[in-house]
């Protein structure tokens, strides 16, 4: 709620008017506005997900997007493929690398339930699920070390709380900026 | 009354009046009366026989075919008889001066046809070579030997080129009319000097006279007997390059190569043949690269160090594969449109019956590409198409990587979705492969030879156990991965009898860390191993092969896993069975009970880690060579016949070698106008009968295909020649001899050309007596008939000639002539030796064409 003179306010609006000149009141508008907000609807997204990724070691960390671009263990089989134009992205996003550590065989993995970061008290929330394969589930035996990378809109959130369907916390962590 | 003594006399002056009232034979013909005695005939060439339109008889008219542009065109199957020389060789004649240095020919070939070339003159050395129609070079023959020979490997129109080195000689060159049975691969290597062989292009190894001295050749006194020698080196000797006295014309030949290295190698071909000729020389010849292991070209093959661990390059010195073996990867199907698998896959089958776990929409269906095997959102690992890969990738193409086997074929069975696979789906998947009855009520065209089970779980269901139990039964080598358990629990179905259990090696030839080991192993293969690189080749020690990703991109990664190495052990079972596809289960049993396909790791003989040791793909292709407890194989002989324009039968055997028992399931033709005709039981000589009313002039191709009841054919390639009716066959000029059988002498001669596939002729005024009749051509003009490499007939056949009487007029004297290209076998007891004796030695018959016997064809 705003609670400025609104007489005053008009009086400088017409002398910035004279000047040509909304920025200002816009400013104190928009960040009054933010300071108001309680909850957020800030967007994570499964920006790769691999089953195998170096590291042999379940994890949960920040990395930048010049470690996700190198790190496929497959390539391609004739010119390298195109990198994707991930200028400016860092800018608006943080990655966050989750790593299952290796198993014996396929059937692990990792895949987001919710697209929404749920943020209260600065810390948001990402939910999770854990795949296994079933007790009697006869599998490929093949090592794999599967990984999500997520894409995280920047926000105002200090803290990272990573869940799983089960809703039991994995991983608390701190984000970049703090 | 006259007294004996009376009759005596009375009888002997009978007798000498007799004897002098009467003409005879003997040196007093002359004087009888021969006027009006003629004999005639017609002599028959056969429709195949050609002349070269420039020969040396210069009797006769040169068309040149010296040239490309120039080349003459003949008929297939042919016999041609020809004649070239260079400048100043051989008899004076038509082309003695400047040379007959080139003879082109314009033919339409056919795959699988010999080109022979054979070479009258046994000092002589004459070359063959093969162009398309549009002058590249395609392969040549450049011995010296009496024979040259090429085989055509496709259909197409050719020129063929015959050149003399430093020579001049006869030669038969004869196409479609040699099967190739009967001429070994012996014959055609030995020295045939061919420009297709691998050989350095500028080295030479020379071998010198150790009875001559020191020449201008060799650097010093103290040398060895062999030197390599270095053409560069050699072509600044310019007192040595011209004692080798090369014709301009082969000069030229160097300059044919299309490409660099052509010339070089013509180069240094013609130089080790010029050398060879010099005294003091003993051979000089190529120096032949002997590779001792096959190295595929694909880009990422360097880093495949778990193919030269397994000795597999050496192995595919052995073989490659076969396109006739299928090995079934039952799995998470496999990414059918991969770059790098493409023509490698034959249809296969997906027995995931759950539509979820399938991610495909449906139960079980005929589409086995790999949909995926993550859960939700989760990554697919393709791992289907991995071990696809490294069974058979498409190897040598230029990218990607390499297989193990490279030509033989993947089915894919795909049982292994989200979350896994259940047993009941992979039992109707092994079932399938196998081509047992199952649950998709379809069977595949031809089971599989070998199935891989990259999978496992911890316990063993009856219905797995059945199923493993009936492939094998049904003749299916199963392998299968150990698993990465890390421990010694047995993990099926790697662990059921009956199955080959893969344990997974390091790039050290060590267990890998994670995988599963005990007493149930029977073999190691690579594995990889990710966190390591004792390779030493900059990249994890990782199984490289072929994946795709979810958004459909043909991609390779490393990967590793006892998944990683059982389809190395399905790959080299695929290899052994492309040497010899009737090895069953027990034999790959026996086999590596006698360790006949590993090398011993670890402890010594069998142990827990390794089973019988790791796969050696070299060994085991050597093992199968034909060594201990070889199943009875199918045989049929000959694998290729040809019918020449007359012959309407051949005889085919069919048999099994010893050993097991065999029997034949089926034996037939591919074409109805030719059938077979059976012995009493299975194995013995059959008869392949020919109807020719169908049959266009040219050549026709068949096949017979014999099928044992073990899955073993054998298929026999036949030609057919048909002939034209019209006989238009021509040997050129032609010469008819009356040789007196007494004298030897050439009493009479007549010469004619050719009509109609004719040479008749008629003799006048033949004195009486007794003649052997023979024909023949003179195409070198050394005024001989009959020797080698020119035409020839006699009265009745050449094999067996017999005298003619003759004491009047005699018509209808028919014979037959033909080019001798040495494959003739003339009678000793002939009674006329003389001339039987002169043309199998080569010599010939005279042609005496000043004699007043001679006359010629009115025209």
């Amino acid at each position: 709620m705003l609670k400025k003179n609104s007489a005053p306010f008009k009086m400088r609006a017409k002398q910035l008017s004279q000047t040509n000149c909304f920025l200002i009141p816009m400013c104190f508008f928009s960040v009054a506005l933010l300071a108001s907000c309680t909850t957020n609807a800030l967007g994570v997204s499964d920006y790769k997900n691999q089953n195998q990724c170096i590291g042999e070691r379940p994890m949960a960390s920040f990395v930048g997007i010049q470690e996700i671009e190198n790190s496929a263990l497959s390539f391609s089989l004739s010119e390298k493929a195109k990198p994707e134009n991930t200028d400016d992205i860092e800018e608006k996003f943080w990655f966050l690398k989750i790593a299952m550590g290796t198993k014996p065989s396929a059937g692990y993995g990792l895949s987001l339930t919710s697209k929404q970061l749920l943020i209260t008290d600065q810390t948001a929330l990402i939910k999770l699920k854990w795949h296994q394969p079933g007790p009697d589930s006869m599998l490929a035996q093949v090592i794999t070390s599967p990984c999500i990378y997520l894409k995280l809109q920047k926000g105002k959130y200090n803290n990272i709380k990573v869940i799983d369907d089960n809703d039991q916390q994995r991983y608390k962590i701190k984000t970049p900026i703090s | 009354m006259l007294y004996p003594t009376q009759y005596k006399t009375l009888v002997y002056f009978f007798s000498a009046a007799l004897l002098f009232g009467c003409g005879g034979g003997g040196s007093s013909s002359s004087e009888t009366t021969t006027n009006g005695t003629h004999l005639s005939g017609a002599i028959t060439i056969p429709s195949f026989s050609v002349i070269d339109s420039d020969i040396n008889n210069s009797q006769t008219a040169s068309v040149s075919n010296s040239t490309i542009s120039s080349a003459q065109e003949i008929s297939n199957p042919v016999s041609l008889g020809g004649y070239v020389n260079s400048p100043g060789k051989g008899a004076s004649g038509n082309s003695f001066v400047n040379g007959d240095v080139n003879d082109y020919y314009k033919v339409a070939l056919k795959a699988n046809q010999i080109i022979s070339l054979n070479i009258a003159d046994s000092n002589a050395d004459l070359d063959l070579y093969l162009y398309t129609s549009a002058g590249a070079f395609v392969s040549s023959s450049l011995g010296a030997n009496k024979n040259e020979t090429i085989t055509v490997t496709t259909d197409g129109d050719y020129l063929i080129n015959v050149v003399p080195i430093n020579s001049a000689s006869s030669y038969v060159l004869s196409i479609g009319l040699v099967q190739s049975a009967s001429v070994g691969a012996e014959t055609q290597l030995k020295n045939s000097f061919s420009l297709t062989a691998e050989f350095a292009e500028n080295e030479l190894i020379v071998k010198k006279k150790t009875a001559q001295k020191t020449s201008n050749l060799f650097s010093s006194t103290q040398q060895p007997v062999i030197e390599l020698m270095d053409m560069n080196t050699l072509q600044q000797q310019q007192s040595m390059m011209s004692s080798l006295k090369m014709d301009t014309h082969i000069m030229d030949k160097m300059e044919q190569g299309t490409s660099e290295l052509q010339k070089k190698k013509l180069k240094t071909l013609y130089t080790a043949k010029a050398l060879s000729n010099r005294a003091d020389i003993e051979y000089a010849h190529p120096n032949y690269i002997r590779k001792t292991s096959l190295i595929p070209n694909d880009t990422f093959y360097p880093s495949q160090w778990h193919y030269q661990m397994i000795n597999l390059p050496s192995a595919w010195d052995i073989t490659t594969g076969s396109a006739d073996i299928i090995v079934a990867v039952i799995d998470t199907g496999v990414f059918l449109n991969h770059e790098d698998l493409a023509g490698q896959l034959i249809a296969g089958y997906d027995f995931i019956s759950n539509a979820a776990r399938a991610k495909d929409g449906d139960g079980i269906d005929p589409n086995p590409n790999d949909e995926g095997d993550g859960s939700s959102t989760v990554a697919s690992s393709f791992h289907g198409t991995h071990v696809a890969g490294t069974i058979s990738a498409l190897t040598n193409n230029n990218k990607g990587v390499a297989g193990v086997s490279w030509k033989s074929k993947i089915m894919p069975i795909r049982v292994l979705g989200a979350g896994g696979g259940t047993d009941f789906d992979i039992a109707q998947g092994i079932l399938y492969a196998a081509g047992l009855a199952n649950n998709s009520n379809t069977l595949p065209a031809k089971k599989a030879d070998i199935i891989n089970l990259s999978l496992s779980g911890s316990a063993l269901s009856q219905t797995l156990l059945n199923a493993i139990n009936a492939a094998r039964d049904a003749g299916v080598i199963i392998v299968a991965a150990a698993g990465n358990a890390g421990n010694s629990a047995p993990q099926y179905p790697a662990a059921i009898a009956g199955v080959i259990s893969v344990s997974a090696l390091d790039a050290a030839r060590s267990l890998a860390p994670y995988s599963s080991y005990g007493s149930t192993i029977s073999i190691a293969a690579p594995g990889g191993n990710i966190r390591a690189d004792l390779a030493g080749d900059g990249k994890p020690d990782g199984v490289l092969s072929t994946v795709a990703n979810d958004s459909g991109q043909s991609l390779l990664s490393f990967y590793q896993g006892t998944s990683m190495a059982a389809p190395h052990v399905a790959g080299v079972f695929a290899l052994m069975k492309s040497i010899n596809n009737s090895l069953t289960p027990s034999n790959i049993d026996s086999l590596l009970q006698s360790n006949q396909l590993t090398v011993d790791i670890g402890a010594s003989g069998k142990d827990n880690l390794y089973g019988y040791g790791m796969i050696d793909a070299r060994k085991a292709a050597e093992a199968v060579s034909g060594v201990i407890n070889t199943p009875a194989q199918l045989n049929v002989y000959p694998l290729s016949l040809g019918f020449n324009v007359n012959q309407n039968s051949h005889t085919l055997i069919v048999d099994k070698t010893s050993g097991q028992t065999l029997n034949l399931t089926s034996i037939t033709s591919s074409k109805p106008w030719l059938t077979i005709t059976h012995p009493a039981s299975q194995f013995g000589s059959y008869t392949l009968n020919i109807n020719r009313s169908s049959l266009s002039t040219g050549i026709h191709t068949a096949n017979v295909t014999a099928v044992s009841d073990t899955g073993g054919t054998k298929t026999v390639n036949i030609v057919v020649q048909v002939g034209s009716d019209l006989n238009n066959g021509d040997v050129g000029r032609t010469y008819v001899l009356l040789i007196d059988t007494q004298t030897n002498a050439t009493a009479k001669s007549f010469q004619a050309d050719s009509s109609s596939g004719q040479v008749t002729f008629d003799i006048s005024d033949v004195p009486h007596g007794t003649y052997t009749l023979v024909a023949g051509t003179d195409m070198d003009n050394d005024l001989f008939i009959c020797d080698d490499g020119e035409a020839c007939g006699g009265y009745p056949t050449l094999n067996q000639l017999e005298n003619i009487v003759v004491d009047g007029t005699k018509n209808n004297l028919d014979f037959v002539i033909a080019f001798l290209d040495g494959a003739l076998n003339i009678s000793s007891d002939s009674t006329s030796a003389f001339v039987s004796n002169n043309i199998s030695q080569g010599t010939g018959i005279k042609l005496d064409t000043s004699s007043s016997g001679f006359q010629r064809q009115e025209n």
